[in-house]
């Protein structure tokens, strides 16, 4: 305070302000990284009764003809001095806030706060979903139909005569007649392809299209249940061959599974002719051979076939005009086989820990 | 059917192809191996072992210590056997061989004594038991040889996945005709050396067909002086490695046969035939037949049986009886061979649930040219193993010859269908190497196809009953130079069609949304047990009922999703630990007939269910259970319909039997149902045995919901003055709605610029007098083009509280 006093009574000379500035200096070199002596040295030097706002002050005592240069000299030393120890002053603080903030860190290796739980897809349909994305791009049609189907339709447009032993290929699920007398004309559906028979017979040629969907058989042990997942396609129009099958088919299953290899084995299915059974290199073990695929190096993956004629009879489209391709496969091995899940039923049985896991 | 390679060979001797390149190419023409079993492997690790020393066993007096020489080194082995003797050569199981009865050879200590190994009888290894005790081997066998070689265990078995199309390989000599012309070798034939007797047959015996349409054809012969009796071990083996039983001489002698050419025979004892006669003849109601495995069953007018004078003595092409059965003391045989109508024998065997080697073969289609053959061939075999005499001449009835089959083929078709070029020579070629022989074009008539003047003609062989029509030519070309002949090409370029149904599409996006609200997507059978459908209250006498359930679980199509996802959350609360926070929804259809339907489909309606119960947020170190309530699960609606574009659904109370009556609730939109939701009834959780917090479940018909989607929403300009917010706050009785409350606030400011109405408080309780609510609402006020004055909107706020207390009572608390 003695200091105060005494230099409020100096005039800002020259010498004197090189004083002030001196002490100034070495204030702020022992006052260091200390921000409450900083804060101090603010008051001291640039607070209401501070050393230079004296000096500022005595400016007016002096003879007039000096004010101004004393004024200008002081002024501009204030500003200096004040910017320096401001500079110090603000640097630390924002350290201290920063330090400040840090103190405030929140253990986040405890657990986040859900909306609400993680919702899935069912398998099955992620890979409907997968196969009609890639379908529909190469210029299928989605189409649907009935779950409950007239034979007709599921067999006999199919070319399955009554009382033919390709019927046993599927174990078949009848109705009762609404009244309880008797069996109907009606089955559940076995497969997707009265699909294929209804849509020819509505829209005729040329048609693409494909249809997902359950299918039911009579049938329930580990590796069978009574309903299950399809996918069906079908393309008819002038010039089709089985070169076409060939491509489209290859292009698909290489769009599934990746690039691992198609084999095409002729077979019978009684709607097609030349039927065709295809096979994907075991994705397993890549074609050298394993349990899954027998050690064969191939898992059977679709049956196909070029239409039938009798079936584009049967649907009124001209056989010698159109001819077309078929291909159905079964989509729950696919998942079963693309999440490794070992045992057919957990497709149907709705367990949490099944379904929240992929 | 299981196919011997070494058998095959024996009929085809050309084919030298070793038996992983016959399962290729096999496999490659369609006629798929699914599984190949080598005999060898069942005797992995038996070897020759030559007895060196025997020594009796301390410790038990049936026992002895032997020293067995393996052909490198000597093993110490314990044998019970009673003729174990220095210097045999006997089978020596090492240590780590399996043998066929599926016991594995381990080091053992028997009675304090090592053993490494063990010496084995032939039943031990799956063979005609010979002697008592040990199997003795050749002593000039080598040590050390596998026993398979020595046994001569060699034959490579497969496993054939025979499509119902080609019964014509549903036999070895079948097989070895079809890799003839496959590996372009001589075609095999049938030949068969006959000895007959000097007594015509036809003093023996008669056949008469009387049902000629399905039976065109019977052959039989007479054998007389025959001795049944057990096989010799050679028929018994071949029996056995194609996986039949050996019965007796006689019997064996027919399977054998069936095996070999796959034309079904029966034996009967002529003996026991009433009048020495058969006659082929539909059954009469009432009549009876005790059959050779044991069961009896009435026949009706539909059954095609085999007869004496007196009664049926076989049900056609399926199964002997065994009134006729050929036992020890036979010594007549009448052998039958016949054609019979594939459609008949089925209907036969599927009315009595019976399934043979005969009627499997019979119902896709028997060779009609085989029928003497096969015949010829079993009256040798028996006279070869069961002697006897073949008395002269078959005794025949109906039709000698087959229709013969003709059919075109266009090569310029074949190569249209197929998308490669295929050319006359090919289709000549390929066609002539399975067996069909070239004839000129048939004469025009009705029912042949006009192929033109490039198609080639063909007659098609008997056996071949898959062949019919042009295309069925054609795949046999293609079938015969393989798929991978085929080239791989996109077709051309058509109309492209891009889209995707508008019910897939809604589908499609409730899945999405749903999940991303957490819920889990189940797939669930599509049935209903009745017990089920009852205690959820479904409308059974319109369920779509199955002819032929499984059991309970499917007798019903399913009219609902929610009993699935009831069930589930059953299942998922007896977990360890319990699982009651759950979040499940399907998508899937529900069936049933309309009121009265007698014909046509049944009404299939796809829905979305929805099972909500347990936490509303999943909890944890930071927030605390809260059980879903009725508004979750409501939000969670109006999420949905939200997403779809729809608005003003009125929520009106709905009685359900599944559903608790203090929230059952249905959505309606312009008088269109398009779901109900709400607490399931505790009656139903308490029958399906749910413990717990509520179960809140929804229904929704996807069809109302995408007929209901709201047109695409077209932008609004951004408001420009600023809104003035009033808050009301009020009591009124308690039954009125929430919904009445808004619609008369809405139609007192019809004129004012009211933008919207919120209820932010809802409270009854202390200081609300009994049966009266509170109820605060935020309104909130804007006008489009200028900012609203404080005198606009105290006099629509005024409006508002005076329809409140004109039309609800409400007394207004605070403005």
């Amino acid at each position: 305070m003695s200091t105060e006093v005494e230099s409020a009574q100096k005039a800002p000379t020259p010498e004197v302000l090189a004083e002030v500035e001196r002490e100034h200096e070495e204030e702020l070199v022992t006052a260091g990284d200390n921000l409450e002596a900083l804060n101090r040295m603010r008051s001291q030097f640039f607070g209401p009764k501070g050393r230079i706002t004296s000096l500022l002050r005595s400016v007016g005592q002096l003879p007039a003809e000096q004010r101004r240069e004393a004024g200008a000299r002081t002024n501009q030393l204030k500003q200096t001095l004040e910017a320096k120890l401001v500079v110090r002053i603000n640097a630390l603080e924002s350290v201290e806030k920063e330090k400040e903030l840090r103190r405030s860190r929140l253990d986040l290796t405890l657990p986040g706060r859900l909306a609400h739980p993680r919702g899935a897809l069912h398998p099955v349909n992620r890979v409907i979903e997968e196969m009609v994305d890639i379908l529909t791009r190469m210029g299928f049609e989605l189409a649907t139909g009935p779950e409950v189907e007239l034979d007709w339709y599921n067999f006999e447009a199919l070319n399955f005569p009554k009382d033919h032993p390709a019927r046993d290929m599927q174990d078949t699920f009848f109705i009762a007649s609404p009244d309880g007398k008797g069996t109907l004309e009606h089955v559940l559906r076995t497969h997707t392809s009265p699909v294929q028979t209804r849509e020819l017979e509505r829209r005729g040629a040329p048609l693409r299209i494909i249809a997902p969907g359950r299918v039911y058989r009579c049938d329930s042990d580990a590796t069978h249940s009574p309903m299950f997942h399809q996918i069906e396609g079908l393309w008819v129009d002038e010039g089709v061959s089985m070169a076409h099958l060939k491509g489209v088919l290859t292009s698909f299953i290489n769009a599934l599974f990746g690039e691992r290899g198609v084999r095409f084995r002729p077979s019978f299915f009684p709607f097609v002719e030349p039927g065709v059974e295809v096979d994907v290199g075991c994705v397993f073990c890549g074609g050298t051979g394993c349990r899954v695929c027998k050690h064969t190096g191939w898992m059977e993956i679709l049956g196909a076939g070029m239409v039938h004629p009798k079936v584009l009879e049967n649907c009124k489209v001209d056989p010698e005009r159109y001819t077309g391709f078929a291909f159905g496969l079964g989509i729950d091995r696919v998942a079963m086989q693309r999440w490794g899940i070992d045992d057919l039923a957990h497709l149907f049985r709705s367990d949490v820990r099944f379904l929240s896991q992929l | 059917m299981k196919a011997s390679t070494q058998w095959i060979k024996e009929l085809l001797p050309s084919l030298k192809a070793n038996p992983a390149a016959i399962e290729r190419r096999l496999t490659a023409a369609g006629l798929e191996v699914e599984g190949v079993e080598r005999e060898a492997d069942a005797f992995v690790g038996v070897v020759v072992g030559e007895v060196k020393e025997v020594s009796p066993h301390p410790g038990a007096d049936q026992l002895k210590i032997t020293k067995v020489y393996d052909g490198e080194n000597e093993h110490q082995v314990v044998c019970g056997a009673p003729n174990v003797e220095v210097g045999q050569k006997v089978p020596f199981a090492t240590l780590g061989a399996k043998l066929p009865n599926g016991m594995e050879i381990g080091r053992r200590t028997i009675r304090g004594v090592e053993s490494f190994g063990m010496l084995c009888s032939a039943e031990e290894l799956g063979l005609p038991k010979d002697v008592d005790g040990l199997m003795i081997l050749k002593a000039n066998t080598k040590p050390g040889k596998p026993i398979a070689e020595v046994l001569g265990k060699k034959d490579v078995l497969f496993e054939l996945s025979v499509t119902p199309n080609r019964p014509d390989v549903l036999s070895h000599f079948g097989l070895a005709r079809e890799l003839a012309a496959l590996f372009e070798l001589e075609a095999p034939q049938v030949s068969v050396k006959l000895k007959e007797g000097k007594k015509a047959a036809k003093q023996l015996a008669q056949v008469e067909i009387q049902d000629p349409l399905r039976c065109p054809k019977y052959a039989a012969r007479v054998i007389t002086g025959v001795k049944v009796g057990p096989s010799p071990d050679w028929v018994k083996a071949r029996l056995l490695s194609v996986g039949q039983r050996s019965i007796s001489n006689v019997v064996d002698a027919t399977n054998l046969v069936l095996m070999e050419l796959g034309h079904p025979l029966h034996a009967f004892d002529l003996g026991r035939l009433a009048g020495q006669k058969v006659v082929i003849r539909t059954a009469s109601v009432g009549e009876k037949i005790g059959l050779l495995d044991g069961t009896s069953r009435d026949l009706s007018a539909d059954d095609l049986v085999i007869a004496d004078a007196e009664k049926p003595v076989a049900l056609a092409g399926i199964m002997g009886g065994a009134n006729s059965e050929v036992h020890e003391g036979t010594t007549q045989l009448l052998l039958e061979s016949a054609y019979f109508e594939a459609a008949s024998v089925r209907r036969s065997a599927k009315r009595h649930g019976l399934h043979t080697e005969a009627s499997h073969r019979f119902e896709r289609g028997a060779d009609f040219s085989m029928v003497e053959q096969a015949l010829d061939r079993v009256a040798a075999l028996i006279v070869e193993l069961a002697g006897g005499q073949v008395e002269k001449g078959r005794l025949l009835a109906g039709q000698q010859e087959e229709k013969p089959k003709i059919v075109g083929v266009r090569p310029e078709r074949a190569t249209a269908l197929i998308g490669r070029p295929i050319g006359k020579k090919e289709v000549k070629d390929a066609l002539t190497a399975l067996g069909l022989v070239a004839v000129k074009p048939p004469a025009k008539k009705k029912g042949t196809p006009n192929l033109g003047k490039e198609a080639l003609w063909f007659r098609v062989p008997s056996h071949r009953v898959d062949l019919v029509a042009e295309v069925d030519l054609i795949e046999e070309v293609a079938r015969l130079a393989g798929y991978d002949q085929i080239p791989t090409a996109m077709p051309p370029g058509a109309r492209a069609v891009w889209t995707k149904g508008k019910e897939l599409n809604a589908e499609q996006a409730l899945r999405h949304h749903l999940a991303g609200e957490g819920f889990l997507e189940t797939i669930a059978l599509a049935f209903h047990s009745e017990a089920e459908a009852e205690v959820f209250g479904l409308e059974l006498p319109r369920a779509v009922r199955l002819a032929n359930p499984l059991g309970e679980e499917t007798r019903l199509m399913r009219m609902s999703l929610l009993p699935a996802l009831v069930k589930a959350a059953r299942l998922n609360q007896d977990h360890l630990p319990s699982l009651v926070d759950l979040r499940l929804f399907e998508l899937g259809r529900t069936f049933r007939w309309a009121e009265g339907q007698t014909a046509g489909l049944p009404e299939e309606s796809l829905r979305l269910g929805v099972l909500w119960r347990g936490a509303r947020q999943p909890t944890g170190w930071s927030n605390k259970a809260v059980g879903v309530d009725a508004y979750d699960l409501k939000g969670l609606l109006e999420g949905v319909l939200s997403a779809f574009g729809i608005g003003e659904v009125r929520y009106e109370a709905h009685e359900a039997p599944h559903l608790h009556p203090s929230s059952g609730t249905r959505l309606v939109l312009g008088g269109v149902v398009l779901g109900s939701f709400g607490q399931l009834h505790p009656r139903v959780a308490e029958r399906l045995g749910l413990e717990g917090p509520p179960v809140w479940v929804a229904d929704l018909e996807v069809s109302a919901l995408e007929k209901a989607r709201g047109a695409r929403p077209q932008f609004q300009p951004l408001a420009k003055f600023p809104p003035a917010q009033r808050d009301l706050s009020f009591f009124l009785d308690r039954h009125h709605l929430a919904e009445q409350v808004v619609a008369a606030i809405r139609a007192a400011s019809a004129n004012d610029a009211l933008e919207s109405v919120k209820i932010f408080d809802v409270y009854e309780g202390q200081g609300v007098p009994v049966g009266k609510k509170s109820m605060a609402v935020s309104l909130v006020f804007r006008a489009k083009e200028r900012t609203l004055t404080d005198a606009e909107v105290e006099g629509a706020q005024r409006s508002i509280v005076a329809a409140l207390k004109d039309q609800l009572g409400a007394e207004v608390r605070m403005a």
